[in-house]
């Protein structure tokens, strides 16, 4: 689909039809996976051959060919799967590493907020950082044992304002919330 | 590029000719986010009816929409920037999930991969690597992402040192604490 379909689906979508925005979702989703299908398709399939030419461009696909070694992985050789896994991981901290370079900068900012998005009935005095906290606990649930302990959501959602200031610096400096380069 | 193209690109470029490659994958890229990218200028843009539809298709698009979603926030302020960001983080989450879940599945799995094909004479043979011992490597890169390439690089050469029930140790407390250490 180009930009003009999209954009005219788009605008003949009601804005309570979820059905229709489903299978507008579903389109989309179809073309943007059709590459890394066709890539890791093809890899599964090669006797030997081309397989080094498939597996480098497969490792450029990013999130785009996510999905297909997902859907490829159990019915694959060990090492094949193991390859997979390999490349969903670098897939998967590309997208980590955006999405922690937003965040990160929002622990220092202490901007009230008066709705969450994230929790349904938040401190009084729930601030951006604290909302940036939560998330990051949340794509980031282990830790390493020489990180300080990071209140769970749980807890922290309950502390007072200087008590979540103090779990904030602490995941601040932990390794666990510095993606590695 | 239609699925007819690709394979025909994949098919015309010779073995080994990484730039042409390269440059396939960058197409097929870029083909991909287009239409995700449509919906970020939406959600970025001044027009409410609009905005809300293609939110609400671009939370559809799970792992396509994490960067999206990131792109979109930096368009944005306060309360809509952190449902932005809120939406990122769960289309994150959900493919982590997704993975981890396979992953774990191979922690049970002792068959010894084979070694990598390596041109020339070797000084030292490459280790013996299990199915469960490349899935626990990998998990800690999913799971602890704050680890520098080096320090993973280390931590992978001493793991594979272990014997495999000392590796199956490992594996048998990681999978009980989810937490880990580094190996000396």
């Amino acid at each position: 689909m180009n930009d003009a379909e999209i954009f005219t689906r788009l605008m003949q979508l009601s804005a309570s039809d979820t059905a229709g925005a489903s299978q507008l979702a579903g389109a989309i989703a179809a073309d943007a996976r059709t590459g890394g299908e066709v890539v890791v398709g093809e890899w599964v399939n090669a006797a030997g051959g081309h397989a080094p030419n498939l597996a480098f461009v497969a490792a450029d696909l990013h999130e785009t060919s996510m999905d297909a070694m997902l859907r490829h992985a159990d019915g694959v050789s060990p090492a094949l799967r193991a390859r997979f896994f390999d490349l969903l991981a670098d897939a998967g901290a590309q997208l980590l590493r955006s999405l922690l370079a937003e965040l990160r900068p929002l622990l220092d900012d202490s901007l009230r907020l008066p709705k969450s998005q994230v929790l349904p009935s938040p401190a009084r005095d729930w601030r951006t950082c604290d909302e940036a906290y939560v998330l990051m606990r949340r794509i980031v649930p282990a830790h390493h044992r020489q990180d300080p302990p990071l209140p769970a959501e749980s807890d922290f959602t309950r502390m007072a304002a200087s008590d979540r200031d103090s779990a904030i610096r602490a995941l601040k400096g932990a390794k666990a919330a510095t993606p590695r380069e | 590029m239609t699925a007819a193209e690709i394979l025909a690109s994949l098919k015309a470029i010779p073995d080994g000719e990484w730039d042409q490659l390269e440059a396939l994958a960058q197409r097929i890229v870029a083909d991909a986010r287009a239409g995700p990218s449509v919906l970020t200028r939406i959600v970025g843009s001044n027009q409410p009816d609009l905005q809300a539809k293609a939110s609400l298709v671009l939370g559809q698009l799970e792992e396509l929409s994490v960067l999206p979603w990131v792109d979109a926030s930096q368009h944005l302020r306060g309360e809509a920037r952190m449902l932005a960001l809120a939406r990122a983080s769960s289309a994150y989450s959900s493919m982590a999930e997704r993975s981890i879940a396979k992953l774990k599945k191979s922690l049970d799995k002792r068959e010894v991969l084979p070694p990598p094909r390596l041109s020339g004479e070797v000084e030292e043979r490459p280790p013996r690597v299990r199915e469960c011992d490349a899935a626990y490597l990998v998990l800690r890169r999913w799971m602890y992402p704050g680890e520098s390439s080096l320090k993973y690089e280390q931590n992978r050469s001493l793991y594979l040192q272990l014997e495999d029930e000392e590796r199956d140790q490992d594996i048998i407390e990681y999978d009980k604490t989810g937490q880990w250490e580094d190996f000396r």
